[in-house]
């Protein structure tokens, strides 16, 4: 069914639309904003670079010769007339009482602005404030930065760069395996007839009911007999059994004719000739899906791997750092943020450019159920 | 005689083939299932180090059980759990839904709206939910600023986050679930309302039927399956949620609220209690809390399956 629509159901479609996506991909914007922000920035409602900053008002006293500590540059009082010599990049003002403004000129060598104006006869305090002008450049490294990302790819005690590479190698590995065996068991449960077969599929489709949380507690006891705590193989041998990616192979070479089968027999392939040369070839837009589906993930499979690491275990991933990061310190939201950007971004482009087996994964996950 | 000894071989070559996927299975999966059946059973008596957690464990009986059910927070932790599915099972159904009516429309970018809704669900659900403690917080954080726009001043004049108050809390957690997984659902109705023939509504609108009834009476029923799994997969996984109570309560389960005379955590879903038990070290007990869940779910699951075939 595909409806038709007016101009304006059309329009107000595409608002809602927009309006949604919006919303839904907020957490990106915010996560990729707030890396970006300067130290103690990132807990401020302050997103717009401020081209003018105006000071607080201020006051000299009447008579004396006053140097302020706090204004940038001096402002001197002689007995009738001040003096302003401020820093600034692109323009410089003082607002005096009753409105009156005075631009200050420059700047000169050393980036100064400076200006003279003439005190009222018997006027005893005055009380003025500054207004500078700014380029959008300045304004915006006030602001923003990208120091935080260099700074969290090579902190000593979290080094991003290195639960970069290792969330890389965990997702890349588990994938490439879990492919692999997924796909010689569906070869083998799509084609071959043998002794326990319906049974054994039964078992594997029912722990697909099972919720992951049953086999946590076993397989951590597994995993520490075993030596594995903080590894590689660790965090990868106890997911590879991949059920769902089982299925999804079967039942795409079942699709493959037998004709095939034979024919590469006859030529006398045996069957890991029968393997390589037409199930792999074959099924590779489901091993892509499986892949990428596998490679996400693994990518951000936080509890296990969470459980496997200690606390200062070099093989850390970015899930696990990230939360070991937010514990450790009184929350550093901007480098925080900049190691999130490290664990979303990448995933975010693999999707937008493989979005179509990622789809199609889905879609034949739940039409098998 | 020959028929029998190529038979065999057969099997010998598909047990070859299969036997790493088969190792894996059972050791890490198979097993594990009758390991913590037996570890609920076992309560353990000294806790020793993180590597032999194991080594000093006791038979106990039906204790983890009993204690269980006598456990307030367990208890708790299930009610709130429920209310949790309460909160994200229909509107993530709902908001598929109507998601994919939108997209089932003809218009420019059709592809690009499918792909940004659905986005959201390959993203690390542990990154999302800190980014979210940001988006909750008072006074500068985007939902506040926009409440405190509609005139609600309450978290910024208190100074608490979305995510501080326990009344908001877990509202706050499923709207950040839903708003996650909706693009998952639209998916997967949008291919099942696609698969529906046009034929189909022709004949209804030549029989005279409204949009509504077409959608009540045509739609519905044929995007049921989608409904079911659904339900399914979000009953499991509200009964095992973990990361994004730990994400967005930073490890603590929620606020504090007083229920049965107790101080309770608002946040504190099943899952998370389950994780809380095997960190503080009562194995057995976090076992037989895993198998509690798994018969809530194996019992859900059915129902929903039965009630939805005999309509």
């Amino acid at each position: 069914m595909q409806n038709r629509l007016s101009a304006f159901a059309k329009t107000m479609l595409y608002v809602l639309l927009t309006g949604g996506v919006i919303i839904v991909l907020l957490p990106i914007f915010w996560t990729v904003i707030t890396a970006c922000k300067k130290p103690g920035e990132g807990l401020k409602w302050n997103f717009w670079p401020q081209t003018t900053i105006v000071s607080e008002w201020r006051s000299l006293s009447a008579q004396t010769v006053v140097k302020e500590a706090d204004a940038p540059d001096a402002t001197v009082r002689y007995h009738d007339r001040v003096q302003f010599r401020i820093q600034g990049s692109k323009g410089v003002e003082v607002e005096l009482e009753k409105g009156a403004r005075l631009a200050l000129s420059g700047p000169d060598g050393q980036g100064y602005f400076a200006g003279n104006w003439q005190v009222p006869p018997g006027m005893g305090e005055i009380r003025y404030r500054v207004w500078q002008m700014r380029t959008f450049a300045e304004a915006t490294a006030e602001i923003y930065t990208l120091q935080n990302f260099k700074s969290v790819l090579y902190n000593r005690d979290f080094p991003f760069a290195r639960f970069f590479l290792n969330s890389l190698i965990v997702a890349t590995v588990s994938a490439f395996l879990t492919v692999i065996l997924c796909t010689m068991g569906g070869y083998v449960f799509a084609k071959k007839k043998f002794f326990l077969k319906d049974t054994l599929f039964l078992i594997l489709l029912s722990s697909m009911m099972v919720p992951g949380m049953i086999f946590m507690i076993p397989q951590f006891t597994i995993v520490s007999h075993l030596g594995w705590m903080n590894s590689y193989q660790g965090m990868i041998v106890p997911h590879l059994a991949n059920i769902f990616g089982l299925f999804l192979l079967k039942q795409h070479i079942t699709t493959i004719p037998d004709s095939l089968f034979e024919a590469a027999r006859i030529d006398g392939a045996n069957e890991l000739q029968v393997l390589r040369i037409i199930v792999f070839p074959l099924s590779l837009p489901v091993t892509t899906t499986l892949f990428l589906l596998t490679f996400v993930g693994q990518w951000s499979n936080f509890l296990w791997q969470l459980i496997v690491n200690t606390a200062d275990s070099p093989f850390r991933t970015l899930p696990v750092g990230l939360a070991l990061f937010k514990g450790q310190y009184n929350i550093d939201w901007e480098l925080l943020m900049a190691g999130a950007c490290f664990s979303i971004i990448p995933i975010a482009i693999l999707f937008l450019c493989a979005q179509r087996f990622f789809i199609a994964g889905l879609t034949q996950g739940a039409v098998k159920e | 005689m020959q028929d029998i000894s190529k038979k065999w071989r057969e099997t010998l070559t598909a047990y070859l083939f299969l036997s790493p996927f088969l190792i894996v299975f059972f050791v890490f999966l198979g097993y594990p299932v009758f390991y913590s059946f037996w570890l609920s059973f076992r309560n353990s008596t000294i806790y020793i180090d993180w590597y032999h957690v194991f080594s000093e464990m006791e038979y106990c009986g039906l204790d983890n059980y009993v204690t269980l059910l006598s456990d307030k927070s367990f208890w708790w932790s299930l009610l709130m759990t429920f209310y949790y599915g309460i909160l994200t099972i229909p509107t993530s159904i709902a908001l598929s839904l109507a998601l994919a009516l939108l997209l089932n429309n003809q218009l420019r970018g059709r592809n690009f709206f499918r792909a940004a809704f659905f986005l959201p669900n390959v993203l690390d659900l542990l990154v999302i939910g800190i980014v979210w403690i940001l988006i909750f917080s008072p006074k500068y954080g985007l939902l506040d600023v926009a409440l405190n726009k509609i005139g609600i001043q309450y978290f910024s004049d208190h100074n608490i986050s979305i995510l501080g108050s326990p009344l908001t809390c877990l509202p706050a957690i499923a709207m950040v679930m839903v708003l996650k997984g909706a693009g998952f659902g639209m998916i997967l109705f949008l291919a099942a309302i696609q698969n529906i023939p046009a034929s189909v509504y022709e004949a209804a609108e030549i029989d005279g039927a409204t949009s509504w009834q077409k959608f009540r009476y045509i739609t519905i029923p044929l995007v049921k399956p989608i409904i079911l799994f659904m339900i399914i997969t979000g009953t499991i996984g509200c009964l095992t949620a973990f990361t994004e109570v730990y994400a967005m309560t930073i490890n603590t389960g929620g606020p504090t609220v007083q229920a049965w005379g107790e101080s309770l955590k608002s946040a504190n879903l099943a899952g998370y209690y389950l994780y809380r038990n095997f960190v503080d070290g009562f194995y057995g007990k976090a076992a037989a809390i895993s198998f509690v869940l798994l018969f809530i779910a194996l019992g859900i699951s059915l129902a929903h399956m039965k009630l939805l075939k005999s309509e």
